[in-house]
């Protein structure tokens, strides 16, 4: 199955991504063939302005053990921060919220 | 005749639905989603995006201002302590009187709360209504489309793009032509596999018709996640099929959040074809739509 994306040639917008074409397509319009591999927007997003996809940014994630740790309420000493036993005990009562999105709350 | 699907509610300047401030156990005052109706229902959804702890009952009625009737109710029991979490259940389809959900029908809505956790009597909600019912079936065939196994992606990504709260305008195929004989369909949505994700929130539009000029049928599907539970819900949606039928079925959508993984959430559906029983068009009942939460619905009558 071959796939496509049509986007806009002014703004550059994706207008749609599909795998069949349209009889007729508007002149402001333009196809973009991938052949057999479909965009994969899990891994890759459009680029309006390169009328492209470009690789998706790397999620970043935060560890909520160095949140607790670099609370500056608590000014831990340099020998308890590295205290391999502090960590691990975090991480298991954090268990899945371990980690955060950059943007995402401390709390949980 | 095929389906018309109607969304009462959504807020698309905000990616959500209508707030209504529950009553600490009382119910709330009605808040209008219509004033009058542009199809007679014979199906109707309800889409929640519950905060916090507490449990609440969701009341639908229809009626003039002052003399509002209760038609039915639904209850969510609550999930998790104080910043437990959130959920966004969907309850339906639950199966309503085209005489009483008639075109010109002033529908509202109202929330009762316990009001466990301060700050958490306010939800967001919307309604889908449809204007025909799920077929009784006498033969099953099953299709499903955007799925692909044996890769890391097993269901398909869409983008809300990088603006907040509008939709992205790029319409992704989720088939290319669905069953011609299609009686039920189920859209599933998942978070793209984020074992992080914000809390969000996404309306999402699922069209027919061609490339580069697709008709919106479902507008303004109202999904939520969040950070405690990672999880997109309502993860099903059942509705009839018929309108989807034949066709190429795509989705765009607009997100609360410009996040360039916390974004992307994925869909996949399944077609369920066959021989409409007898009589065709007959009310299929107590079907629950939402594999998490598990809500319950409450029969009509005095509350």
């Amino acid at each position: 199955m071959a796939w496509f994306t049509i986007f806009d040639k002014r703004s550059g917008r994706a207008v749609s991504i599909t795998s069949v074409l349209p009889e007729t397509l508007d002149a402001d319009l333009q196809v973009l063939d991938h052949g057999t591999l479909r965009p994969n927007l899990s891994v890759e997003m459009w680029d309006a302005a390169a009328q492209a996809y470009v690789p998706r940014p790397s999620k970043v994630f935060v560890d909520r053990v160095d949140d607790v740790l670099n609370d500056s309420r608590l000014a831990l000493s340099k020998s308890l921060l590295e205290a391999t036993a502090l960590r691990e005990v975090l991480a298991e009562i954090l268990g899945r919220e371990r980690f955060r999105s950059e943007t995402a709350e401390k709390r949980i | 005749m095929a389906a018309t699907f109607v969304t009462l509610g959504a807020d698309t300047a905000a990616s959500t639905g209508t707030q209504i401030t529950g009553g600490a156990n009382t119910p709330s005052a009605w808040v209008q989603f219509t004033a009058s109706l542009s199809i007679s229902a014979k199906l109707l959804w309800i889409f929640a995006r519950i905060e916090e702890g507490s449990a609440y009952i969701i009341s639908v009625g229809t009626g003039a201002a002052g003399v509002e009737v209760a038609r039915f109710r639904v209850v969510h029991g609550g999930q998790g302590a104080a910043g437990g979490g959130f959920t966004g259940p969907a309850f339906g389809p639950i199966p309503v009187d085209p005489a009483v959900f008639a075109s010109g029908t002033r529908v509202v809505v109202r929330v009762e709360v316990d009001s466990v956790v301060a700050g958490s009597e306010a939800i967001d909600v919307t309604l889908l209504l449809c204007d025909t019912s799920l077929s009784e079936l006498t033969s099953y065939a099953y299709n499903d489309y955007g799925i692909t196994a044996g890769t890391d992606s097993k269901d398909t990504a869409l983008d809300p793009g990088g603006t907040a709260n509008a939709k992205s305008g790029t319409f992704v195929e989720i088939s290319s032509s669905v069953a011609a004989d299609a009686e039920w369909i189920l859209f599933f949505f998942g978070n793209n596999a984020n074992a992080a994700a914000l809390t969000a929130d996404w309306l999402v539009d699922i069209a027919t018709g061609a490339a580069a000029s697709e008709v919106v049928k479902i507008a303004n599907l109202f999904l939520h996640t969040s950070t405690t539970s990672d999880y997109v819900q309502p993860a099903c949606v059942i509705v009839p099929g018929d309108v989807f039928a034949g066709q190429r079925v795509s989705m765009d959508l607009q997100c609360t959040t410009i996040d360039a993984t916390d974004r992307v959430i994925s869909a996949a559906m399944l077609a369920i074809s066959g021989s409409r029983a007898a009589g065709g068009d007959t009310i299929v009942s107590s079907i629950q739509s939402n594999v998490f939460s598990r809500p319950r619905w409450v029969e009509g009558g005095q509350f």
